[in-house]
């Protein structure tokens, strides 16, 4: 075994947490490294590789998350990463977690990873769950027809037996494996000893030839394409279906042995899940929640907004004190208070209600609701080509785009990911509620959260209407090959949903201390300065030149004012600049209070009497459909791997968002006159 | 008969397995083999169903339930959980296994076409995005 020995004479050893999704990988990771990645209650959380550090005793341990997975197969990109990761001769033992609450699946994965020789020690993770169902397992039988690797009960959320299984780790680390040999049938047992022998002598270097054997009679690809050899007198058709049944024909005879009580208590899950997966008011339900949600959002947010308004207030007020106490120059005052102040901090008095948001989303995620929207939803997504799975990417949508983006990885083809990421952006994120709630403010005071909740609801129309032209296109077919697991349902736990939160609270404010901030800046001095320097008229700064190309453009969606022009324009850095940009193109300290909206539409008006209602649902609603943030476009270049796929989207984007927006306006011009 | 014609609340064994290699795949390390006992625990009238298997809840389209074979389980009245290979080892008649074999040619044929149907479309997706 490869002992890394550092400066200080530390020992050092890297560790793979490997096991089933939605096992507790993550939480593991999370409690012994410290780190706050997410989590939540449905398979498929974690994509990627992570690592993290932490030590026990004299030795130094890089602890290594990987996305989960059933088998060591690789099909999807998740897949792949994982089984990378487990094979990766830098990794000197693994952590195989492993839900006790479901023995019998999770086995298998570790029956595959014992064939693969490195040492393993078992976590055994959600005991509480066991011992809740008054379900028993015997410890000391189960090492012992598990090739004897140590196997430590543990509770990851509950942070317990989390030094012993390091302490097991280490010591196993140590020791090595012994060999361990699972019982094939006699026919598969000699071809495997056979393919075995021509691995050692065509790789002898190699550690784990057993394991490369049952992959090459198991047909793997990737095994055949890294190891070729001439086998096909041996391996003459795939026997995976002989070898999983092996497999779990031996896991059946120790569960046997293992676990007691099996059906003692049925799960409440089944109870919770004939109302929320009724196959007619599954949908309802669901809209219903999301309904939730977004009142929430906008009501309880609304609410809490006065506190962060006020300390605005008062801290506009001083710096601008302040700072002509100090004597300072004219245009480092604008830039500060005009500029930094309105553009910055009219968007952190957003906060209360993307709070609520991701609270609620949260929520949701974290109780194990997530995978039964996959199933819900899965009749309509069928309909326009993609698996419900792929409404999970969505529904990720409502907070951040990019993890959204980042979650299609899951799916099962590239094709029904690109066509995922292309109306992943349709479903409004956290970064456009400040321009719904601002313009339905402004222009819909009686019915504000009506106004802004159609956004949701039309965005989310849209994808689907997306999706399904374009499947009409590709002449595709009814999608109707769901394939998912649905955990049980829990209570959610509060340290997940605080490390949840706070991320993205976190995400939010650096956002508004870069991005907007810079953006803020360069949308002040855009506004300030003309040809001939600083101006006085923001009509003749370069932004209004900018604004006044794209004003042609926009008049028919009934935006045709430059400000609208450059405030579009600048919310492609990121989609709350659109308020940012109002707020310094007016002046206004804070845009999100009622004296802030007034002096906007008080401006708005006096430039153009005409923009009401109808011109700002446009506006939002062009918002909505418009090129997405930098981040995403840069998220959706890295995802696909494609310039053209890129340019494509944002093309059809900017299309759709005026065609919509064009449309919507001059259809109800001609009710509103 | 098809686990896409199964009812709700039904327990069932599986025969056989006649979807693309690569689900197939999928299936089987998720524990659905020849013999796993299933129960359906809610449905869809047409599309999805959510069925048990070894402890664990699955969400299946229609697409892949209506390639999966399947028989009335023999015992009606064991609900969960119930493995293949504790039911062999209580006595389970040989009588079902001779009817299986008696099928086996049609299901085997079945089989390999729905795989080269299958292969056929994994190609086809393989060829889309490169």
């Amino acid at each position: 075994m490869t002992h890394h020995t550092n400066d200080n004479g530390k020992k050092h050893i890297n560790v793979a947490c490997i096991g089933n999704p939605n096992c507790g990988k993550t939480t593991l990771f999370n409690a012994l490294t410290g780190s706050r990645l997410k989590v939540a209650n449905w398979p498929g959380v974690t994509v990627e590789r992570m690592e993290g550090e932490t030590s026990y005793e004299d030795t130094r341990i890089t602890i290594v998350d990987t996305p989960g997975i059933y088998s060591l197969t690789c099909y999807t990109i998740e897949e792949k990463v994982t089984r990378q990761c487990a094979m990766d001769d830098d990794i000197d033992a693994i952590i195989n977690v492993v839900d006790a609450s479901s023995l019998e699946r999770n086995l298998y994965l570790t029956l595959q990873l014992l064939e693969l020789g490195k040492p393993i020690v078992l976590a055994l993770n959600m005991m509480d769950v066991v011992k809740e169902r008054g379900m028993e397992i015997d410890l000391h039988r189960l090492p012992e027809m598990l090739g004897d690797i140590p196997i430590v009960p543990v509770s990851a959320a509950r942070r317990t037996g989390l030094d012993i299984l390091l302490h097991a780790v280490i010591h196993h680390c140590e020791e090595g494996m012994e060999d361990y040999i699972l019982d094939y049938p006699p026919q598969i047992e000699e071809k495997i000893q056979t393919l075995e022998g021509m691995m050692q002598e065509s790789y002898p270097d190699h550690s784990s030839a057993r394991w490369h054997a049952i992959k090459i009679l198991e047909d793997d690809e990737e095994v055949k394409k890294e190891h070729p050899m001439s086998v096909a007198h041996v391996a003459d058709r795939s026997y995976e279906k002989e070898i999983i049944q092996s497999k779990y024909a031996y896991i059946e005879k120790v569960v046997k042995e293992t676990l007691f009580h099996k059906n003692k208590k049925t799960a409440s899950t089944d109870k919770i899940d004939r109302l929320l997966t009724h196959p007619v008011w599954g949908i309802p339900l669901f809209l219903l929640i999301m309904c939730l949600v977004f009142f929430l959002t906008f009501t309880v947010g609304d609410a809490l907004k006065g506190v962060f308004e006020a300390g605005l207030d008062i801290f506009s007020g001083t710096a601008a004190a302040v700072l002509e106490e100090l004597g300072t120059m004219g245009w480092l005052q604008s830039l500060i208070v005009e500029g930094i102040i309105a553009g910055v901090g009219g968007i952190l008095t957003f906060i209360p209600n993307i709070f609520i948001l991701f609270l609620a989303l949260a929520v949701l995620e974290d109780s194990g609701y997530m995978a039964r929207v996959a199933y819900v939803m899965d009749s309509v997504m069928g309909k326009v080509g993609l698996s419900g799975k792929a409404f999970l990417p969505m529904i990720l949508g409502f907070g951040c785009t990019v993890p959204a983006i980042m979650a299609t990885r899951a799916l099962e083809t590239e094709h029904d990911r690109r066509k995922t990421m292309l109306v992943t952006p349709f479903m409004s994120c956290s970064a456009r509620l400040p321009v719904y709630v601002l313009f339905s403010d402004m222009f819909f005071p009686d019915c504000a959260a009506l106004a802004a909740f159609s956004m949701y609801v039309v965005g989310m129309i849209i994808a689907i209407l997306a999706a399904l032209v374009i499947n009409r296109l590709e002449k595709g077919k009814i999608n109707d090959s769901l394939l998912i697991e649905l955990p049980e349902y829990k209570r959610p736990n509060a340290r997940t949903i605080r490390i949840y939160v706070w991320n993205k609270l976190k995400d939010y404010l650096t956002k508004a201390g870069t991005t907007i901030f810079i953006a803020s800046i360069v949308i002040w001095f855009v506004l300030n300065f003309g040809f001939g320097g600083m101006v006085e008229d923001p009509a003749e700064s370069f932004g209004a030149g900018l604004g006044r190309l794209l004003v042609p453009l926009l008049a028919p969606a009934g935006l045709g004012m430059w400000q609208i022009g450059v405030a579009l324009l600048s919310g492609i850095s990121a989609k709350e600049v659109v308020v940012s940009s109002f707020a310094v193109l007016f002046g206004v300290a804070n845009a999100n209070s009622e004296a802030g909206m007034a002096a906007i539409v008080e401006n708005i008006h006096q430039l153009n009497p005409g923009f009401g209602p109808l011109n700002a649902y446009c506006l939002m609603l062009f918002c909505l459909l418009y090129v997405p943030c930098v981040a995403t476009v840069a998220t959706i270049k890295k995802e696909s791997g494609s310039w053209k796929f890129t340019l494509k989207m944002m093309v059809f984007q900017i299309v759709l968002a005026w065609a919509v927006s064009t449309l919507v306006f001059q259809v109800g011009s001609l009710f509103v006159g | 008969m098809t686990l896409y014609e199964a009812q709700k609340g039904g327990s069932y064994c599986i025969e056989g397995l006649y979807v693309e290699p690569a689900i197939t795949r999928r299936l089987q390390a998720l524990g659905l083999n020849d013999g796993t006992v299933i129960n359906v625990l809610n449905r869809k009238k047409k599309g999805a169903l959510i069925i048990q298997v070894r402890g664990t809840r699955l969400a299946l389209g229609k697409h892949i339930s209506s390639s999966i074979e399947i028989s009335d389980a023999a015992d009606g009245t064991d609900t969960s959980h119930v493995s293949a290979f504790g039911k062999e080892k209580a006595g389970d008649s040989i009588a079902p296994k001779a009817e299986r074999s008696s099928k086996d040619g049609t299901f085997q044929q079945k089989g390999q076409e729905a795989g080269a149907k299958g292969e056929g479309r994994l190609q086809n997706s393989d060829t889309s995005y490169k």
